[in-house]
């Protein structure tokens, strides 16, 4: 019989590093597999990273989870996430500079809309790795809010904070990201 | 640049943004002092945060990253229509103008592109159907659905009737529609929904995105029973979960998210939600979690506090776009349109209004003025009420949780104890529903159960036996006291815990609740100001729970108790050391930043000496503030504590400004948390007040003290004492201001309520308006009763033993002698104020503000019996204590510097003379009218400077002036200060 997902995630919530890799692959796994399905819908209807985290979270597990183990789980599903829409546009990058990956069937529906407007994630990944650097629970949070699309009332209740102190690190860290891509793109 | 900011900038970047926006220059300027490069890359980082770039801040689509997908079916057809441009998009599809395809021109309709295809024919055929009913459904306010099919590739489509507006809540703002406007409007929505109900419709996906407002301002609800054909659809799906993605979480019902039956009950929900945001600015249900777990509505009036949610508007903006202003807001917010708000939005169906006609015909009753029909009348209701109105009411549930969690705790070990607790959690459980199913709403006629109300059938429950455990029995009996104490009812209190005591004195009784015991009781006689019971109280506490390791936290309290009682004795010295072990206690068990430390913090602020120890004292209420704040936002008591404190203590030093501002903040918190009627509120308003009056400005006050009054009045049953303050306080603004009959009449009310709490007015208690009574008397030249009560007050004072009565021996002896001058009989008042001056003049009240006064009168009594030394050296030694006390508006400091004016007349230096009488005018008038003896007496001795030093015409206008005022007066004072002008005169034509 196959280890219950909430003990994997309890190992990996103590930091064992097997049991965390594996959740990784297999969030990733259905992360992407459902971030791509919807984008390959005709119909043009968004769904959104929180709707996609969120659904994780009701697919994997059919009860409450404790907190501390809710928090690992949020983590991790954010880092996915991040992870899975680097890799598509990277992918699609090279696609258009007529490398040989196509790897996707999104690549051919997504092209008539990949206009200036879009969002510069290449630039935001690097800027969330110098941030790492210099303050890691302030990248931690934003990825929470950012990629696994957590208000600030839920991050507060996942890290046990006051949401207001929340949105006070949020500022910082977006004035620290905003700082840090201003830089990149100049 | 480089990328990274400084380390220090960060830090000060963190500082700066826990303030708010208007005191984050100072403070970078501040922080910064003469480092520009620090200051610049400050400021340009508070730019940046500043910056309006939406960029991160909107919600991160895949979509959004990857670039659009449907752009290419603009110009494509459906259904026989032309899609023409994208109007919006949500969760359960985009929405397009569109029109018909060789139709008539330029007649647009709105067509909705559902995602997802149909799967089986039989569902495609039900559809159909359904269509055709909907299409029946004609209302002018239902936005009408024309045609509706599946496209080519198995899309869904309706092609509506198109409205070309707002949501109902932006409309709303934009128009500025007040609060009853707003009612109206939703009547209309109301309407529309009844009338599909009658055709046995439901909408099911109500919000405001939903129900617009054209620009011909017609309300039009559009998508109606759209949701159904959906929901049905999708039902028969494998993936019943995914409807919960196509409902907006926010607008789903209980029952949606439950997957359970969906009727016009949940219509009527969703109406719930509406008419909430409408009303108050605010989501009912916050996004929070709400995918994952059902939200308990949010209190209509609770959204009228601070935005918790950073990107919900604030409360003033709220409140403008209602064309009123966050107190009125709150007002009327409260009461009927918080229950028939909460009456829609149970939980249960069955709970809520039976029909939309009904929602509609209570929302009419208020309108007009009736009583509304909703009302409290579920269990869950009356519990959340309780425990949202009153903090105390969360210790209740608190207390029960706690003891059901301890009752988990589980070894083999301490299977006994284990047994023991949970038979007692069991006990406690079965107690706390037995209180709240006897709590009966009927007996209430519709209003709210007060947490009064429970707390007295869960006194009636513990004294009618429910509880047949000695120790739990013992521990109810001392939460239930101190409930009461909290709720302020002594009455109530002091019987109980006297059992409570007597139980904490049975050893069969265990340690913990024992100490427990003794500790609240401790804590009610804080409250008594009986501080020698609570300081025994709280070391037989500590000495309970230091006996048993598990009770270290229990200890810890009841030190931190015993600390206040300390203060309370006038012993703060002793409490400092207490304190800062409790802190450093704290520090570790509970972490820097935490409630317990900022609680510490306040009180050991209040255990300094705030002269010796002001930067300290400061500093320490600040630390309690600022962390309280960055836990829990501003609103909440410690916060209001913490300022009021600050604000006493700026008082005392001086800052007037800085203390005012303090004091304003505390007393706004605690109108927003505990409303303005409520005990700790009134007592930060009377600080302000008595700050405001210190400053001199009385008028201002005297308003303030009347509306304290009018609040003092409504809780005179509950809390006499403070109706007696309320009118004690009210004298003295209107002896102040000279209207010495209204000024009697409320001293001699404050007596008869205390003379009705005491059975008489010989207690400490009565000792200040007695004393200011007969100053007042003495003042309408009523001597005889005034004697009689300066003698009452110091057979109180000799009578009782504590810090005050020295104060009052001293005070009244000093007032009877000064009274005996006025009727002339100087050695007799010479020696009586000297006796009060010596018994008062003890270590410890050195700093007593009425030894000054008490000098003053000493060199007058020595000038009218002859001793111009003597008087000098009085007169000189008080003005110099005067000023020292550093306030230039206080009152009090008239009296010196008449007593020095006076004395320099009779040593022949007018000019001086002159000066000091027109500092003292300043001082006293105003708030002294013209006309008042404690002006006409400056005067009188001002005319007499004036003429001595030859300034006759001056001298002469103002007699002319003085004179007829004079001549009003009746008291033998008076005759006094027109015989010194006869005798002015005598001088002055050189007899």
């Amino acid at each position: 019989m196959p280890e219950p997902i909430e003990s994997i995630l309890e190992r990996a919530s103590h930091g064992d590093a097997q049991a965390r890799n594996a959740l990784f692959e297999l969030l990733y796994r259905d992360l992407r597999g459902r971030a791509h399905a919807e984008l390959a819908n005709h119909s043009g209807n968004t769904l959104s990273t929180t709707a996609l985290v969120h659904e994780a979270y009701l697919k994997l597990f059919d009860k409450e989870l404790k907190l501390e183990s809710r928090t690992h789980f949020f983590h991790l599903a954010a880092r996915v996430m991040r992870q899975v829409l680097i890799d598509h546009v990277r992918a699609r990058d090279r696609v258009k500079r007529g490398g040989a990956f196509a790897i996707t069937s999104l690549d051919t529906t997504e092209s008539a809309g990949a206009g200036a407007d879009q969002f510069p994630l290449i630039a935001l990944d690097r800027a969330l790795n110098q941030l790492e650097a210099y303050d890691a629970a302030l990248a931690e949070l934003t990825e929470l809010h950012v990629f696994a699309g957590l208000d600030f009332s839920e991050i507060a209740q996942l890290l046990n904070s006051s949401e207001r102190s929340i949105y006070r690190d949020w500022r910082m860290a977006r004035v620290f990201l905003r700082k840090a891509m201003a830089v990149e793109t100049e | 640049m480089a990328a990274t900011p400084s380390a220090r900038a960060w830090e000060v970047l963190r500082g700066a943004l826990a303030l708010p926006p208007a005191q984050r220059a100072a403070f970078v300027s501040a922080v910064c002092g003469d480092d520009a490069a620090l200051h610049a890359e400050v400021t340009d980082l508070l730019h940046e945060d500043s910056r309006a770039d939406s960029l991160l801040d909107a919600r991160l689509d895949p979509e959004r990253i990857l670039g659009s997908t449907d752009a290419a079916l603009i110009g494509s057809e459906i259904g026989g229509y032309r899609l023409l441009a994208e109007l919006g998009r949500g969760g359960m599809g985009a929405v397009y103008r569109a029109e018909r395809i060789g139709g008539v021109a330029r007649h647009h309709v709105a067509l909705k592109l559902i995602k997802r295809g149909m799967d089986s024919e039989e569902i495609v055929r039900r559809f159909v159907r359904e269509r055709e009913i909907l299409a029946q459904l004609k209302h002018p306010n239902i936005a009408r659905l024309i045609d509706g099919g599946i496209s080519e590739r198995g899309q869904v489509w309706f092609a509506m009737e198109l409205v070309e507006g707002a949501p109902i809540t932006q409309w709303c703002d934009a128009q500025r529609l007040d609060v009853r406007q707003r009612i109206e409007r939703f009547l209309f929505v109301c309407a529309a929904v009844q009338y599909a109900h009658r055709n046995l419709i439901v909408h099911r996906d109500l919000k405001p995105n939903n129900i617009l407002v054209s620009n011909e301002r017609e309300v039009k609800l559009l998508d109606f029973g759209i949701a159904k054909l959906l929901d049905e659809r999708l039902h028969t799906d494998a993936q019943t979960r995914s409807h919960l993605r196509l409902l907006t979480p926010e607008f789903a019902a209980p029952e949606q998210r439950r997957g359970d039956a969906i009727t016009t009950a949940t219509d009527v929900y969703q109406l719930g939600l509406v008419l909430y945001e409408l009303l108050s600015g605010r989501r009912a249900i916050r996004r929070a979690a709400a995918t994952t777990a059902p939200q308990v509505p949010l209190r209509l009036a609770l959204a009228t506090s601070a935005p918790s949610d950073p990107d919900e508007c604030d409360v003033d903006t709220a409140a403008a776009a209602r064309r009123t202003n966050a107190a009125g807001l709150r007002r009327a917010l409260s009461g009927d349109l918080e229950r028939i708000a909460h009456k829609a939005l149970s939980d249960e169906p069955s709970r809520r209004y039976e029909s939309v006609g009904d929602l509609a015909d209570d929302l009419r009753r208020f309108m007009d003025g009736r009583p509304v029909l909703a009302r409290p009348d579920s269990m869950w209701y009356r519990a959340s009420k309780f425990v949202s109105r009153h903090a105390i009411g969360s210790l209740l549930v608190f207390l029960a949780v706690g003891m059901l969690i301890a009752a988990s705790i589980y070894s083999a070990h301490e299977a006994r104890i284990a047994r023991e607790q949970l038979a007692r959690a069991d006990a406690v459980r079965e107690f706390l529903v037995g209180v709240f199913e006897n709590a009966d709403p009927d007996e209430n006629k519709g209003q709210p159960i007060s947490a009064g109300q429970l707390l007295e059938k869960g006194e009636q429950q513990l004294n009618a036996g429910a509880i047949h455990l000695p120790a739990v029995q013992a521990d109810l009996t001392g939460l239930i006291g101190s409930l009461y104490v909290d709720l302020g009812d002594f009455a109530h209190a002091q019987p109980i815990m006297r059992r409570a005591l007597d139980a904490a004195n049975d050893p069969h009784i265990p340690g913990d609740i024992r100490a427990r015991n003794l500790r609240q009781i401790a804590a009610m006689e804080i409250e008594l100001r009986t501080f020698d019971a609570a300081i025994a109280h709280a070391r037989q506490a500590i000495a309970l729970a230091s006996a048993d390791p598990r009770s270290a936290e229990e200890s810890n309290t009841a030190t931190r108790v015993l600390a206040s009682a300390l203060i309370g004795k006038g012993k703060a010295a002793d409490a400092q050391p207490l304190l800062r072990e409790v802190i450093s206690h704290d520090r570790i068990a509970h972490g820097e930043s935490s409630q317990p430390v900022a609680e510490d913090w306040i009180l050991l602020g209040s255990s300094l000496d705030e002269i010796k120890q002001f930067d300290e004292t400061v500093a320490a209420f600040r630390a309690g503030i600022d962390i309280t704040r960055s836990l829990r936002g501003d609103l909440n008591t410690t916060v209001a504590n913490g300022y009021n404190f600050l604000g006493i203590v700026l008082g005392h030093h001086g800052d007037f400004a800085g203390a005012e501002k303090a004091l304003r903040e505390s007393l706004r918190i605690r109108e927003a948390v505990q409303g303005s009627a409520h005990r700790e509120t009134l007592v930060v308003r009377s600080n302000l007040l008595r700050l405001i009056e210190r400053q001199g400005r009385i008028e201002e006050a005297l308003e303030g003290r009347m509306q304290m009054l009018e609040a003092a009045k409504l809780a005179a049953s509950a809390r006499p004492e403070e109706l007696a303050y309320a009118h004690y306080f009210l004298g003295g603004d209107y002896n102040a201001l000279g209207r010495f009959e209204e000024a009697e009449r409320a001293y001699r009310q404050s007596l008869a309520i205390w003379a009705g709490i005491q059975g008489s007015n010989n207690e400490i208690d009565s000792a200040d308006p007695l004393v200011s009574l007969a100053s007042n008397l003495q003042l309408q030249g009523h001597y005889r009763e005034a004697e009689a009560l300066f003698r009452q007050v110091m057979e109180i004072a000799a009578s009782h033993q504590s810090r005050n009565s020295v104060h009052w021996l001293g005070w009244s002896r000093s007032c009877l002698g000064n009274l005996q001058r006025l009727q002339h009989h100087y050695e007799e008042a010479r020696s009586l104020i000297a006796e009060g001056i010596a018994g008062m003049n003890q270590p410890g009240n050195e700093s007593d503000p009425a030894l000054f006064v008490m000098r003053a009168e000493l060199a007058e009594a020595e000038l009218d019996a002859g001793h111009i030394a003597d008087a000098e050296a009085a007169a000189t030694q008080s003005l110099a204590a005067a000023r020292k006390q550093g306030n230039a508006a206080n009152l009090r400091l008239g009296s010196p510097l008449f007593a020095l004016a006076r004395v320099k007349l009779a040593q022949s230096h007018p000019d001086e003379a002159e000066h000091l009488l027109r500092e003292a005018l300043a001082v006293r008038s105003p708030p002294h009218p013209l006309g008042d003896p404690r002006v006409l007496e400056l005067q009188v001795a001002l005319i007499d400077a004036l003429s001595a030093s030859g300034k006759e015409s001056e001298a002469a206008q103002l007699r002319a002036t003085v004179d007829p005022l004079l001549a009003k007066l009746a008291s033998p004072y008076a005759a006094d200060l027109r015989g010194r002008l006869a005798g002015t005169g005598a001088k002055h034509s050189g007899l």
